[in-house]
Protein backbone atom coordinates (compact mmCIF):
# COMPACT_ATOMS: atom_id res chain seq x y z
CA UNK A 1 0.00 0.00 0.00
CA UNK A 2 2.94 2.26 0.66
CA UNK A 3 4.05 1.89 -2.95
CA UNK A 4 0.55 2.78 -4.13
CA UNK A 5 0.59 5.80 -1.82
CA UNK A 6 3.91 6.93 -3.29
CA UNK A 7 2.53 6.32 -6.77
CA UNK A 8 -0.49 8.45 -5.91
CA UNK A 9 1.71 11.30 -4.69
CA UNK A 10 3.88 10.97 -7.77
CA UNK A 11 0.95 11.05 -10.21
CA UNK A 12 -0.67 13.89 -8.33
CA UNK A 13 2.57 15.82 -8.66
CA UNK A 14 2.86 14.83 -12.33
CA UNK A 15 -0.68 15.91 -13.23
CA UNK A 16 -0.46 19.13 -11.29
CA UNK A 17 2.21 20.31 -13.71
CA UNK A 18 0.42 19.14 -16.85
CA UNK A 19 -1.49 21.59 -18.98
CA UNK A 20 -5.07 21.31 -17.83
CA UNK A 21 -8.34 21.98 -19.63
CA UNK A 22 -10.85 24.46 -18.22
CA UNK A 23 -8.82 24.63 -15.00
CA UNK A 24 -9.46 20.93 -14.54
CA UNK A 25 -7.10 18.12 -13.85
CA UNK A 26 -7.99 14.59 -12.76
CA UNK A 27 -8.43 14.04 -9.03
CA UNK A 28 -5.73 11.41 -8.65
CA UNK A 29 -6.25 11.11 -4.89
CA UNK A 30 -9.88 10.15 -5.23
CA UNK A 31 -9.10 7.74 -8.06
CA UNK A 32 -6.56 5.95 -5.87
CA UNK A 33 -8.84 5.97 -2.82
CA UNK A 34 -11.67 4.56 -4.90
CA UNK A 35 -9.44 1.90 -6.36
CA UNK A 36 -7.94 0.94 -2.96
CA UNK A 37 -11.33 0.61 -1.31
CA UNK A 38 -12.81 -1.57 -4.03
CA UNK A 39 -9.80 -3.68 -4.88
CA UNK A 40 -7.98 -3.98 -1.56
CA UNK A 41 -8.77 -5.42 1.83
CA UNK A 42 -10.66 -3.20 4.30
CA UNK A 43 -7.84 -2.53 6.78
CA UNK A 44 -5.20 -1.41 4.24
CA UNK A 45 -7.97 0.44 2.41
CA UNK A 46 -9.02 2.50 5.41
CA UNK A 47 -5.38 3.16 6.29
CA UNK A 48 -4.77 4.29 2.76
CA UNK A 49 -7.92 6.45 2.84
CA UNK A 50 -6.86 8.11 6.07
CA UNK A 51 -3.38 9.02 4.85
CA UNK A 52 -4.67 9.98 1.43
CA UNK A 53 -7.17 12.24 3.21
CA UNK A 54 -4.37 13.81 5.24
CA UNK A 55 -2.39 14.33 2.08
CA UNK A 56 -5.42 15.93 0.38
CA UNK A 57 -5.97 18.17 3.40
CA UNK A 58 -2.45 19.43 3.07
CA UNK A 59 -2.83 19.75 -0.65
CA UNK A 60 -6.18 21.56 -0.96
CA UNK A 61 -7.16 24.77 0.77
CA UNK A 62 -10.15 23.50 2.68
CA UNK A 63 -10.90 23.15 6.37
CA UNK A 64 -8.18 20.84 7.64
CA UNK A 65 -9.66 17.40 8.28
CA UNK A 66 -12.52 17.63 5.80
CA UNK A 67 -10.88 15.35 3.24
CA UNK A 68 -9.74 12.93 5.97
CA UNK A 69 -13.26 12.65 7.33
CA UNK A 70 -14.76 12.32 3.85
CA UNK A 71 -12.37 9.56 2.80
CA UNK A 72 -12.81 7.68 6.11
CA UNK A 73 -16.58 7.78 5.74
CA UNK A 74 -16.26 6.88 2.08
CA UNK A 75 -14.05 3.93 2.97
CA UNK A 76 -16.47 2.79 5.63
CA UNK A 77 -19.47 2.97 3.31
CA UNK A 78 -17.71 1.26 0.43
CA UNK A 79 -16.45 -1.57 2.62
CA UNK A 80 -19.95 -2.09 3.92
CA UNK A 81 -21.63 -2.23 0.54
CA UNK A 82 -18.96 -3.40 -1.87
CA UNK A 83 -19.97 -7.03 -1.62
CA UNK A 84 -23.34 -6.10 -3.03
CA UNK A 85 -22.03 -3.92 -5.87
CA UNK A 86 -20.97 -5.04 -9.31
CA UNK A 87 -17.50 -3.60 -9.91
CA UNK A 88 -16.07 -5.78 -12.66
CA UNK A 89 -18.33 -4.52 -15.44
CA UNK A 90 -17.57 -1.18 -17.00
CA UNK A 91 -20.96 0.54 -16.93
CA UNK A 92 -21.92 -0.20 -13.30
CA UNK A 93 -18.40 0.65 -12.23
CA UNK A 94 -18.49 3.95 -14.09
CA UNK A 95 -21.88 4.87 -12.67
CA UNK A 96 -20.68 3.92 -9.22
CA UNK A 97 -17.54 5.97 -9.63
CA UNK A 98 -19.30 9.07 -10.95
CA UNK A 99 -22.01 8.97 -8.31
CA UNK A 100 -19.40 8.50 -5.59
CA UNK A 101 -17.32 11.32 -6.93
CA UNK A 102 -20.25 13.75 -7.10
CA UNK A 103 -21.38 12.70 -3.63
CA UNK A 104 -17.92 13.29 -2.23
CA UNK A 105 -17.58 16.69 -3.88
CA UNK A 106 -20.94 17.83 -2.55
CA UNK A 107 -20.20 16.40 0.88
CA UNK A 108 -16.85 18.18 1.10
CA UNK A 109 -18.35 21.44 -0.11
CA UNK A 110 -21.14 21.32 2.45
CA UNK A 111 -18.74 20.27 5.20
CA UNK A 112 -16.39 23.07 4.30
CA UNK A 113 -19.29 25.52 4.36
CA UNK A 114 -20.39 24.30 7.80
CA UNK A 115 -16.94 24.25 9.37
CA UNK A 116 -15.10 27.13 7.70
CA UNK A 117 -18.10 29.20 6.64
CA UNK A 118 -16.93 29.65 3.07
CA UNK A 119 -18.65 28.32 0.01
CA UNK A 120 -15.72 28.09 -2.37
CA UNK A 121 -17.16 25.77 -4.97
CA UNK A 122 -15.61 25.89 -8.38
CA UNK A 123 -18.44 24.90 -10.71
CA UNK A 124 -15.95 23.29 -13.07
CA UNK A 125 -15.59 20.41 -10.57
CA UNK A 126 -18.96 19.12 -11.74
CA UNK A 127 -17.25 18.15 -14.97
CA UNK A 128 -14.27 16.70 -13.13
CA UNK A 129 -15.85 13.26 -12.42
CA UNK A 130 -16.21 12.70 -16.17
CA UNK A 131 -12.50 13.32 -16.53
CA UNK A 132 -11.78 11.22 -13.47
CA UNK A 133 -13.56 8.16 -14.79
CA UNK A 134 -11.37 8.19 -17.87
CA UNK A 135 -8.20 8.30 -15.81
CA UNK A 136 -9.61 5.86 -13.31
CA UNK A 137 -9.97 3.26 -16.04
CA UNK A 138 -6.36 3.72 -17.05
CA UNK A 139 -5.07 3.54 -13.48
CA UNK A 140 -7.34 0.61 -12.67
CA UNK A 141 -5.93 -1.33 -15.59
CA UNK A 142 -2.32 -0.54 -14.64
CA UNK A 143 -2.76 -1.11 -10.90
CA UNK A 144 -4.68 -4.34 -11.39
CA UNK A 145 -1.91 -5.56 -13.64
CA UNK A 146 0.75 -4.64 -11.09
CA UNK A 147 -1.12 -5.67 -7.93
CA UNK A 148 -3.13 -8.54 -9.28
CA UNK A 149 -5.83 -9.92 -7.04
CA UNK A 150 -5.44 -13.60 -6.32
CA UNK A 151 -8.47 -15.29 -7.71
CA UNK A 152 -7.12 -18.76 -7.43
CA UNK A 153 -5.83 -20.95 -4.66
CA UNK A 154 -2.11 -20.90 -4.09
CA UNK A 155 -0.59 -24.29 -4.84
CA UNK B 1 -12.22 -12.41 9.17
CA UNK B 2 -13.73 -11.24 12.35
CA UNK B 3 -10.36 -9.96 13.54
CA UNK B 4 -10.05 -7.93 10.38
CA UNK B 5 -13.54 -6.55 10.86
CA UNK B 6 -12.67 -5.56 14.39
CA UNK B 7 -9.46 -3.91 13.31
CA UNK B 8 -11.31 -2.15 10.53
CA UNK B 9 -13.94 -0.86 12.92
CA UNK B 10 -11.31 0.11 15.45
CA UNK B 11 -9.31 2.00 12.84
CA UNK B 12 -12.48 3.59 11.49
CA UNK B 13 -13.42 4.97 14.90
CA UNK B 14 -9.90 6.14 15.61
CA UNK B 15 -9.57 7.90 12.26
CA UNK B 16 -13.07 9.31 12.52
CA UNK B 17 -12.21 10.76 15.92
CA UNK B 18 -8.95 12.19 14.61
CA UNK B 19 -10.59 13.78 11.59
CA UNK B 20 -13.36 15.22 13.74
CA UNK B 21 -10.73 16.62 16.07
CA UNK B 22 -8.99 18.21 13.10
CA UNK B 23 -12.22 19.84 12.05
CA UNK B 24 -13.27 20.95 15.52
CA UNK B 25 -9.89 22.25 16.64
CA UNK B 26 -9.44 24.14 13.36
CA UNK B 27 -5.69 23.71 13.15
CA UNK B 28 -5.44 25.32 9.71
CA UNK B 29 -3.10 28.03 11.00
CA UNK B 30 -0.67 25.31 12.11
CA UNK B 31 -0.63 23.55 8.76
CA UNK B 32 -0.65 26.60 6.50
CA UNK B 33 3.14 26.57 6.21
CA UNK B 34 3.06 22.89 5.20
CA UNK B 35 0.34 23.72 2.69
CA UNK B 36 2.48 26.50 1.30
CA UNK B 37 5.35 24.07 0.94
CA UNK B 38 3.02 21.61 -0.79
CA UNK B 39 1.76 24.32 -3.08
CA UNK B 40 5.30 25.13 -4.11
CA UNK B 41 6.23 21.48 -4.40
CA UNK B 42 3.21 20.54 -6.44
CA UNK B 43 1.19 23.12 -8.21
CA UNK B 44 1.67 26.74 -7.26
CA UNK B 45 -1.63 27.72 -8.86
CA UNK B 46 -3.63 25.59 -6.43
CA UNK B 47 -2.63 27.66 -3.46
CA UNK B 48 -4.55 30.86 -2.89
CA UNK B 49 -1.77 32.44 -0.85
CA UNK B 50 0.77 31.54 -3.50
CA UNK B 51 -1.46 32.96 -6.18
CA UNK B 52 -1.71 36.15 -4.16
CA UNK B 53 2.04 36.25 -3.80
CA UNK B 54 2.54 35.69 -7.51
CA UNK B 55 -0.07 38.30 -8.25
CA UNK B 56 1.72 40.72 -5.98
CA UNK B 57 5.03 40.03 -7.71
CA UNK B 58 3.47 40.41 -11.15
CA UNK B 59 1.68 43.58 -10.03
CA UNK B 60 4.95 44.98 -8.74
CA UNK B 61 6.63 44.13 -12.02
CA UNK B 62 3.73 45.79 -13.86
CA UNK B 63 4.06 48.86 -11.67
CA UNK B 64 7.78 48.98 -12.34
CA UNK B 65 7.23 48.74 -16.08
CA UNK B 66 4.47 51.33 -15.90
CA UNK B 67 6.70 53.63 -13.86
CA UNK B 68 9.49 53.14 -16.40
CA UNK B 69 7.20 54.11 -19.26
CA UNK B 70 5.82 57.07 -17.30
CA UNK B 71 9.34 58.14 -16.45
CA UNK B 72 10.31 58.11 -20.11
CA UNK B 73 7.21 60.07 -21.01
CA UNK B 74 8.01 62.59 -18.29
CA UNK B 75 11.57 62.89 -19.56
CA UNK B 76 10.23 63.59 -23.05
CA UNK B 77 7.79 66.10 -21.65
CA UNK B 78 10.61 67.69 -19.68
CA UNK B 79 12.74 68.05 -22.80
CA UNK B 80 9.78 69.54 -24.69
CA UNK B 81 9.07 71.96 -21.87
CA UNK B 82 12.71 72.97 -21.66
CA UNK B 83 12.81 73.61 -25.40
CA UNK B 84 9.62 75.65 -25.01
CA UNK B 85 11.26 77.53 -22.17
CA UNK B 86 14.09 78.49 -24.49
CA UNK B 87 11.48 79.64 -26.99
CA UNK B 88 9.79 81.58 -24.24
CA UNK B 89 13.05 83.31 -23.42
CA UNK B 90 13.49 84.31 -27.06
CA UNK B 91 9.86 85.36 -27.26
CA UNK B 92 10.24 87.33 -24.05
CA UNK B 93 13.25 89.09 -25.51
CA UNK B 94 11.35 89.89 -28.68
CA UNK B 95 8.36 91.03 -26.67
CA UNK B 96 10.57 93.38 -24.69
CA UNK B 97 12.06 94.73 -27.89
CA UNK B 98 8.66 95.32 -29.43
CA UNK B 99 7.42 96.80 -26.18
CA UNK B 100 10.35 99.19 -26.15
CA UNK B 101 9.63 100.13 -29.74
CA UNK B 102 5.99 100.75 -28.95
CA UNK B 103 6.96 102.86 -25.99
CA UNK B 104 9.35 104.85 -28.15
CA UNK B 105 6.82 105.23 -30.89
CA UNK B 106 4.67 107.19 -28.50
CA UNK B 107 7.39 109.82 -28.43
CA UNK B 108 8.00 109.68 -32.18
CA UNK B 109 6.34 112.44 -34.12
CA UNK B 110 5.67 110.49 -37.33
CA UNK B 111 2.88 108.02 -37.70
CA UNK B 112 3.52 104.73 -39.44
CA UNK B 113 3.63 100.99 -39.08
CA UNK B 114 6.02 98.54 -37.50
CA UNK B 115 7.15 95.85 -39.81
CA UNK B 116 9.36 92.84 -39.61
CA UNK B 117 12.33 92.18 -41.84
CA UNK B 118 11.66 88.93 -43.67
CA UNK B 119 14.59 88.80 -46.05
CA UNK B 120 17.79 90.53 -47.13
CA UNK B 121 19.62 90.46 -50.39
CA UNK B 122 22.03 87.58 -49.84
CA UNK B 123 24.70 88.80 -52.25
CA UNK B 124 24.67 92.41 -51.07
CA UNK B 125 23.04 92.59 -47.66
CA UNK B 126 23.44 96.35 -47.58
CA UNK B 127 21.47 96.88 -50.80
CA UNK B 128 17.86 95.75 -50.23
CA UNK B 129 15.71 94.26 -47.51
CA UNK B 130 12.18 92.90 -47.63
CA UNK B 131 9.43 93.67 -45.12
CA UNK B 132 6.37 91.65 -44.20
CA UNK B 133 3.96 94.54 -44.76
CA UNK B 134 2.69 95.60 -48.15
CA UNK B 135 0.02 97.51 -49.99
CA UNK B 136 -2.79 95.86 -48.00
CA UNK B 137 -1.22 97.21 -44.82
CA UNK B 138 -1.07 100.76 -46.09
CA UNK B 139 2.58 100.79 -47.14
CA UNK B 140 3.32 103.13 -50.02
CA UNK B 141 6.32 103.73 -52.25
CA UNK B 142 8.90 106.27 -51.04
CA UNK B 143 7.89 105.76 -47.39
CA UNK B 144 11.00 106.28 -45.25
CA UNK B 145 12.07 103.33 -43.14
CA UNK B 146 13.67 103.93 -39.77
CA UNK B 147 15.03 101.71 -37.05
CA UNK B 148 15.55 102.31 -33.36
CA UNK B 149 19.09 101.69 -32.24
CA UNK B 150 21.12 103.00 -29.31
CA UNK B 151 18.28 105.23 -28.13
CA UNK B 152 18.01 106.96 -31.49
CA UNK B 153 15.93 106.59 -34.59
CA UNK B 154 18.15 105.94 -37.57
CA UNK B 155 16.97 106.19 -41.12
CA UNK B 156 17.95 103.09 -43.04
CA UNK B 157 16.22 103.44 -46.40
CA UNK B 158 12.92 103.84 -48.14
CA UNK B 159 10.30 101.69 -49.78
CA UNK B 160 10.92 101.33 -53.47
CA UNK B 161 8.65 98.42 -54.39
CA UNK B 162 5.30 97.63 -52.86
CA UNK B 163 3.48 94.34 -53.29
CA UNK B 164 0.21 93.14 -51.82
CA UNK B 165 1.62 91.64 -48.67
CA UNK B 166 5.27 92.58 -48.68
CA UNK B 167 7.51 95.36 -49.83
CA UNK B 168 11.13 96.04 -50.75
CA UNK B 169 13.33 98.64 -49.12
CA UNK B 170 16.29 100.21 -50.81
CA UNK B 171 18.81 100.89 -48.10
CA UNK B 172 20.75 104.12 -47.82
CA UNK B 173 23.90 102.00 -47.99
CA UNK B 174 23.03 101.01 -51.56
CA UNK B 175 25.47 102.59 -54.05
CA UNK B 176 22.52 103.83 -56.12
CA UNK B 177 21.19 105.85 -53.23
CA UNK B 178 22.26 109.37 -52.36
CA UNK B 179 20.66 112.25 -50.54
CA UNK B 180 21.51 115.57 -48.97
CA UNK B 181 22.30 115.47 -45.27
CA UNK B 182 23.62 117.74 -42.56
CA UNK B 183 25.94 117.76 -39.63
CA UNK B 184 25.71 120.50 -36.97
CA UNK B 185 28.08 122.68 -38.98
CA UNK B 186 28.10 121.33 -42.53
CA UNK B 187 25.96 120.07 -45.38
CA UNK B 188 26.85 117.49 -47.98
CA UNK B 189 25.78 114.48 -49.94
CA UNK B 190 25.62 111.00 -48.45
CA UNK B 191 26.25 108.12 -50.84
CA UNK B 192 25.95 104.41 -50.16
CA UNK B 193 28.96 102.15 -50.07
CA UNK B 194 27.40 98.64 -49.83
CA UNK B 195 28.81 98.40 -46.33
CA UNK B 196 27.99 99.56 -42.84
CA UNK B 197 29.44 102.99 -43.56
CA UNK B 198 28.43 105.78 -45.94
CA UNK B 199 30.47 108.29 -47.86
CA UNK B 200 29.82 111.91 -46.99
CA UNK B 201 31.11 114.16 -49.74
CA UNK B 202 30.67 117.51 -51.42
CA UNK B 203 30.91 118.89 -47.93
CA UNK B 204 30.22 122.54 -47.33
CA UNK B 205 31.28 123.61 -43.86
CA UNK B 206 33.41 122.18 -41.09
CA UNK B 207 33.38 118.62 -39.98
CA UNK B 208 35.05 116.79 -37.16
CA UNK B 209 35.16 113.24 -35.92
CA UNK B 210 32.10 112.15 -33.98
CA UNK B 211 29.74 114.66 -35.59
CA UNK B 212 26.20 113.43 -35.90
CA UNK B 213 24.91 113.18 -39.44
CA UNK B 214 21.17 113.65 -39.93
CA UNK B 215 18.75 114.19 -42.74
CA UNK B 216 18.69 117.71 -44.07
CA UNK B 217 15.86 120.13 -43.66
CA UNK B 218 16.08 120.94 -47.37
CA UNK B 219 16.01 117.34 -48.54
CA UNK B 220 12.73 115.94 -49.80
CA UNK B 221 14.03 112.39 -49.77
CA UNK B 222 13.46 111.99 -46.02
CA UNK B 223 11.80 113.93 -43.29
CA UNK B 224 14.33 116.28 -41.62
CA UNK B 225 16.49 115.58 -38.56
CA UNK B 226 16.50 111.80 -38.65
CA UNK B 227 19.82 110.30 -37.62
CA UNK B 228 21.97 108.66 -40.23
CA UNK B 229 25.15 107.98 -38.26
CA UNK B 230 28.25 109.74 -37.07
CA UNK B 231 31.51 110.68 -38.71
CA UNK B 232 34.18 108.17 -37.86
CA UNK B 233 36.81 109.03 -40.44
CA UNK B 234 37.79 112.14 -42.40
CA UNK B 235 39.62 111.81 -45.68
CA UNK B 236 41.44 115.10 -46.21
CA UNK B 237 42.35 116.51 -49.55
CA UNK B 238 44.25 119.57 -50.72
CA UNK B 239 41.18 120.69 -52.54
CA UNK B 240 38.62 121.52 -49.86
CA UNK B 241 35.80 120.60 -52.25
CA UNK B 242 37.14 117.07 -52.50
CA UNK B 243 37.00 116.40 -48.76
CA UNK B 244 35.21 113.25 -47.83
CA UNK B 245 34.18 111.57 -44.63
CA UNK B 246 33.12 108.10 -43.66
CA UNK B 247 29.82 107.92 -41.78
CA UNK B 248 29.33 104.96 -39.55
CA UNK B 249 25.72 103.78 -39.69
CA UNK B 250 23.56 100.76 -38.87
CA UNK B 251 24.60 97.13 -39.07
CA UNK B 252 22.30 94.86 -40.96
CA UNK B 253 22.50 92.17 -38.25
CA UNK B 254 20.85 94.53 -35.75
CA UNK B 255 17.80 95.14 -37.87
CA UNK B 256 14.85 92.91 -36.99
CA UNK B 257 11.95 95.31 -36.74
CA UNK B 258 11.65 98.56 -38.62
CA UNK B 259 9.21 101.44 -38.59
CA UNK B 260 7.77 102.56 -41.90
CA UNK B 261 6.85 106.22 -41.69
CA UNK B 262 3.65 107.23 -43.39
CA UNK B 263 5.29 110.04 -45.34
CA UNK B 264 5.75 110.61 -49.04
CA UNK B 265 8.08 113.20 -50.58
CA UNK B 266 6.40 113.06 -53.96
CA UNK B 267 2.75 113.09 -54.92
CA UNK B 268 1.78 110.57 -57.55
CA UNK B 269 0.65 111.97 -60.86
CA UNK B 270 -2.68 110.20 -60.55
CA UNK B 271 -3.29 111.88 -57.24
CA UNK B 272 -2.18 115.14 -58.74
CA UNK B 273 -4.81 114.80 -61.45
CA UNK B 274 -7.40 114.08 -58.83
CA UNK B 275 -6.42 117.12 -56.86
Amino acid sequence: MFIIYIAMVFFQWLFSYQPDFMNLSPDIIFIFVFWANYYKNPVPAILFSFFAGLYADFYYITAFGSYTLSFILFSFVVNKIKNNIEIDSFIPRSINFIVSNYALIIFITILNFIVAGRFSLNYAVFIQPLLNIFFFEIFRYILNKLFKRREYARL
Amino acid sequence: MREKDKTFKYLFYVFLTISFLFLVLKIDFLVNDVRLFFSFLFNPYFSVSTINRFEKVSKNVDYLLECGVKNKNLEKENIELRSKLIDYEALDRQYKEVNDLLRLKQGFRYSGKFSKVISVNPKNPYSFIYLDKGFNDGIKAYNPVVVYNNDKWFVIGRINEVYKNYSRVILITNTNFSFISDTPSSRGLVVGNLDDDLIYKYIDGDIKLGDDVFTSAISITFPPFLHIGYIDKIISNADPNSRMASVSTFKIKDINYVYVIDWQPYIDEDNLVNI
